[in-house]
């Protein structure tokens, strides 16, 4: 069945098959927001009992612990998954609150850079970390 | 002709408006996922301090043995489990589920007892009375 105002679409049928609408992006920022928040349901019970059990540890303490591989393995998904659900998360409040488009345009920016940074400073500590 | 009086709902109006329980969840969900995005930063810190060595290492574990690094660490924890909670709960909306007003509110109130729970189980471990 067509729908009337079908008729009238500027759509050409193509994009309308792709279903991705006009930010040419679909559900894609919708659905990695549920995956990482599944990834996060898992990582990170184990990411805050970790780091509330390490106060008091010392330096040979917690490189010891990361460089048993689950752990580096675990903190690298961790950190990975938790700055993505982060970068993302940011950037819907950003763009429901924020109604300068100069200023919206620099915060998107600027938080994308800063949790980009975050998560390759994680990952490469880690990894510096693991491999001793 | 409409009345003062009349029986018609009016438009919330933020600052007068008393936000029923369900709506103070829904932006209790936004903040702590905004402040983790920035509390998250007490990870990154302790990864590359431990890469960078056991000095820079000892800056982080003296911080974060003041009593000021230790709340941050409880608020950390504490707005991880209520956002992860509360995140399950928009995952069960995603299927379909809990959208009468009565499920959604006594889902919201289990969520607040199990993120109190979830924190309180965690500290636990550190309290004075509690053996190690």
């Amino acid at each position: 069945m067509k729908l009337k105002w079908e008729d009238k679409s500027i759509q050409t049928p193509l994009s309308r098959a792709r279903g991705l609408g006009s930010a040419r992006d679909g559900s894609t920022h919708w659905l990695h927001q549920r995956v990482t928040a599944i990834a996060n349901l898992i990582l990170m019970p184990w990411l805050i009992w970790s780091v509330v059990n390490m106060q008091g540890w010392t330096h040979a303490d917690v490189s010891a612990w990361l460089q048993n591989p689950i752990n580096a393995i675990l903190m690298i998904l961790a950190t990975i998954s938790v700055f993505y659900h982060a970068a993302l998360g940011c950037q819907v409040v950003v763009e429901d609150y924020i109604h300068n488009e100069g200023f919206k345009f620099a915060k998107l920016i600027g938080m994308k850079l800063f949790f980009t940074a975050c998560a390759v400073a994680c990952v490469f500590s880690i990894v510096k970390i693991a491999l001793g | 002709m409409s009345s003062l009086n009349s029986d018609r709902p009016l438009s919330p109006h933020l600052q007068v408006y008393n936000l029923p329980m369900t709506a103070r969840m829904s932006i209790l969900h936004r903040a702590s996922g905004v402040a983790l995005s920035i509390g998250t930063i007490m990870v990154v810190w302790l990864l590359v301090a431990v890469a960078m060595g056991a000095e820079a290492y000892e800056c982080y574990s003296l911080f974060v043995g003041t009593i000021i690094g230790k709340l941050m660490l409880f608020g950390w924890s504490a707005a991880l489990f209520y956002h992860m909670c509360n995140g399950v709960r928009h995952m069960f909306w995603d299927m379909g589920y809990l959208f009468k007003l009565e499920n959604a509110t006594k889902s919201g109130w289990i969520v607040l007892l199990v993120a109190a729970a979830l924190t309180l189980a965690t500290w636990w471990h550190f309290c004075p009375w509690a053996s190690n």
